[in-house]
């Protein structure tokens, strides 16, 4: 596995600066594409990476994305004004359970005419809240709207079994074909969703994936 | 059974991500008509709380808002923002997510001017309940953030994130409200889930509850869920890892 396919990724606050900075160095040492924090934290990888070339990519409205428009933007300007090259927006997936598409591409739209190229904007879809359906038009709209990367999930919720057992809701290459096929492979995909072997990022990878996005990190690439 | 004052001692928070918006509408009517204690939203829900509760104008439910609710890993500038957003809407209170990250790491002087900031903006215009964290904290860490949001002049300590980090206990509470329990009030939040814990934990010394499943602890009935795997939402037969 080649470190620019991985995002390193924080999902909790409840973590010490030292493991902030792990995050960081461990991407220095294994050529990660980027790490993904919360906004609080974009200075420390920013001091601790030193200008290497790694992404500090910001958590936005996360993770319920239940800010306004107005907020999610000036979140996401902030974060990049303080050194976040990317930011990964929460999308107000309440609006796709109502049909009210029009409000995700009037989001979608702002934030992407809203911010500078030059930052990469990824909305995060949760698919694990939608169906087939409502997951390809949401696909559809990310490419109208110009969105550079749909991030598939949040990786934070389990499903039960039969039995009341934790199931986790993993990536699947299902989901990335079928987002990749709505967008038109306009829109790259960031699979998230306790990815944690070399074997499944490399099925994610197969299957259209742009960008693995775990706390696994190092578990992916093997070590 | 219906009981009146478990659920004038109930907080919402009908924003899930998986609920559509007739579900959440029909949520916050119900908190009104129960005379909940309080039902909090995401702030882009805002506007749908104030206009429900007009049609309520006796009520005596409290609303408010989330501010980088659960984590808390927001700038101080964004959670400033959203206080002072808050306190334009004219609502009752905010649940801020304090910095855990700098609690965790020892630096209180961060988690102190973050918060401070929040309180220095709202500058009296609304209630904070700080969402604490406590199933990630020992003891000492347990004091010493009491202490600082009694200097600070809070008068609410919301135990938890919820969610699924960790479930509360009997024992924080109990613990809380007797080293504390003279100067803030306790809110819990975090995977209270059974009638008996609730009760248990109000003897005490709870006065809140914010619970998802508000319905079926105050009154036996069902409560909406979503099943993230056949992606099919209702109002449903309680279902858990808690057996």
């Amino acid at each position: 596995m080649e470190g620019k396919y991985i995002e390193s990724r924080i999902y909790e606050t409840p973590k010490t600066y030292d493991s902030v900075k792990c995050l960081c160095l461990e991407a220095i040492r294994d050529g990660f594409a980027s790490v993904q924090v919360f906004p609080s934290m974009i200075e420390l990888c920013k001091k601790t990476l030193r200008g290497r070339d790694v992404c500090i990519s910001a958590l936005i409205s996360y993770p319920h994305g239940d800010f306004t428009v107005e907020q999610k933007l000036a979140e996401a300007r902030e974060a990049a004004e303080k050194g976040a090259g990317a930011v990964e927006v929460v999308m107000n997936t309440r609006e796709v359970k109502s049909g009210n598409y029009d409000y995700i591409l009037n989001e979608m739209k702002t934030l992407r005419e809203g911010l500078p190229k030059e930052i990469i904007v990824k909305f995060n879809i949760e698919i694990e809240c939608l169906t087939e359906e409502e997951a390809k038009k949401t696909a559809e709209i990310a490419r109208e709207a110009g969105i550079d990367y749909i991030s598939t999930s949040t990786g934070l919720y389990h499903a039960l079994d039969e039995n009341r057992n934790d199931v986790e809701l993993t990536a699947s290459p299902a989901e990335v074909k079928l987002l990749k096929e709505a967008s038109g492979g306009a829109v790259k995909i960031q699979s998230v969703g306790y990815i944690r072997t070399p074997e499944l990022a490399e099925e994610l990878i197969a299957a259209g994936a742009d960008l693995i996005s775990t706390e696994y990190a190092s578990c992916v690439m093997g070590e | 059974m219906y009981d009146k004052e478990m659920y004038e001692r109930a907080c919402l928070s009908p924003f899930l991500d998986f609920c559509p918006n007739d579900i959440i509408e029909k949520e916050i009517r119900d908190g009104f008509r129960h005379n909940v204690r309080s039902i909090i939203v995401g702030a882009y829900q805002v506007p749908l709380l104030k206009k429900i509760k007009e049609e309520f104008p006796d009520t005596q439910t409290r609303i408010g808002m989330t501010c980088s609710y659960p984590f808390g890993g927001m700038t101080t500038e964004t959670k400033v923002r959203q206080a002072l957003y808050a306190c334009e809407m004219g609502l009752d209170e905010i649940d801020v997510g304090i910095n855990i990250s700098a609690l965790l790491s020892d630096d209180w002087d961060t988690v102190e001017k973050d918060l401070k900031a929040v309180i220095d903006a709202v500058d009296g215009r609304l209630n904070i309940a700080p969402v604490s964290w406590l199933v990630k904290l020992n003891l000492a860490q347990i004091d010493r953030l009491c202490e600082l949001y009694i200097r600070l002049g809070l008068k609410t300590l919301k135990t938890s994130a919820g969610l699924h980090f960790g479930s509360m206990k009997v024992e924080h509470v109990d613990y809380v409200y007797k080293h504390f329990g003279d100067k803030l009030s306790i809110e819990v939040a975090g995977r209270c889930r059974t009638r008996e814990t609730a009760e248990a934990m109000r003897e005490a010394g709870a006065e809140y509850f914010h619970m998802s499943q508000w319905r079926r602890i105050c009154g036996g009935e069902q409560d909406y869920a979503f099943n993230y795997l056949t992606k099919e939402g209702g109002y449903q037969a309680y279902r858990d890892r808690d057996k």
